[in-house]
């Protein structure tokens, strides 16, 4: 088994141990839409660095179809986002939370970083720190905004 | 910009329409609920799809969109998932075991018949070893699978009658 496969197995594993481990059981729904909704937002701003020729995939899941990477983005991130939520600092101060963007903006990066330099699934082209940190932190607050106004829904 | 292109803006542009339309705004949560977890089956399907030869999109929207993802975007993302809040958002309550697959039926079936036209006529969509009955099938599949999570996930949300 090649390493690229053993790194995704390990990530699904994780991810999903992680994800039923930690979330609380009485607000599952409440996550799995965190869940969804960063989903579909990751794979837009993938998308987008994809395209701007930023970041490649040379070990796909999907090869012929997409020139996109499958799992990092199907779980991974969404798994990032809903441990973002889960731990979100709501009535500390603007620094506190801050520092909370910050953590969870760069531990995804450096889990890509760690992923590029140790395998063939992603490799940087011309990725920049700040601007992957940047997408990061607009995919957090754009989850942020939308999972504290779907929350005003539930009983 | 050629025929196909127009087609495609067109289907857009009534999915938007028809969420302003059919949706009201007290839905909107629950509306997200079916557009997200719909997307969470089509996005690996379409590309199993794709990736297994059975069906291929020469024309999209963007020209260069078949250089970085041969799946659709236009029926996946958009026209399905609108298909799937309207489908249950509006799912008859009183009827029988015969009437509810009549209203899968439906549904399936203007999905089906919309895309083997659009498949026949155009080059927006392009059967490998796909057919018409396997949308058929896939999309009852789907929206049933859909639905049920739906049902599951609004008996914590407040105000879901129409």
């Amino acid at each position: 088994m090649n390493k690229e496969l053993v790194i995704l197995l390990l990530s699904w594993i994780v991810c999903l141990f992680l994800l039923i481990k930690f979330i609380p059981k009485e607000k599952k729904r409440y996550f799995q839409i965190i869940f969804l909704f960063a989903h579909a937002t990751a794979w837009i701003f993938q998308l987008i660095q994809v395209n701007m020729k930023l970041v490649s995939f040379p070990y796909r899941e999907f090869e012929q179809a997409t020139k996109m990477s499958f799992s990092l983005y199907y779980l991974v991130l969404p798994t990032f986002a809903v441990f973002f939520i889960l731990y979100y600092p709501e009535k500390k101060n603007w620094i506190r939370v801050w520092i909370h963007y910050l953590i969870f903006s760069n531990g995804m990066h450096l889990y890509m970083f760690l992923v590029e330099r140790s395998s063939d699934l992603v490799h940087d082209i011309d990725w920049h720190w700040w601007f992957a940190v940047s997408i990061d932190l607009i995919v957090l607050y754009l989850v942020k905004k939308f999972a504290f106004w779907f929350r005003k829904g539930f009983k | 910009m050629n025929m196909e292109r127009w087609i495609l803006v067109g289907i857009i542009a009534i999915s938007i329409l028809a969420i302003f339309l059919f949706v009201p705004r007290k839905k909107a949560r629950e509306a997200w609920v079916l557009f997200l977890s719909l997307q969470i089956i089509t996005w690996p399907a379409g590309l199993l799809a794709v990736e297994w030869k059975m069906i291929d999109y020469p024309i999209q929207l963007f020209s260069f969109a078949n250089e970085f993802n041969r799946s659709s975007f236009t029926f996946e993302f958009f026209l399905f998932p609108v298909t799937a809040i309207i489908f249950s958002l509006y799912f008859p309550k009183k009827f029988r075991k015969i009437g509810t697959f009549f209203y899968y039926f439906l549904f399936a079936g203007f999905f089906t018949c919309l895309e083997v036209i659009i498949e026949r006529h155009t080059e927006l969509v392009d059967y490998q070893s796909w057919h018409g009955s396997y949308t058929l099938i896939s999309v009852m599949v789907t929206l049933f699978i859909n639905h049920t999570y739906y049902n599951w996930f609004k008996k914590e949300l407040k105000g879901t009658e129409i």
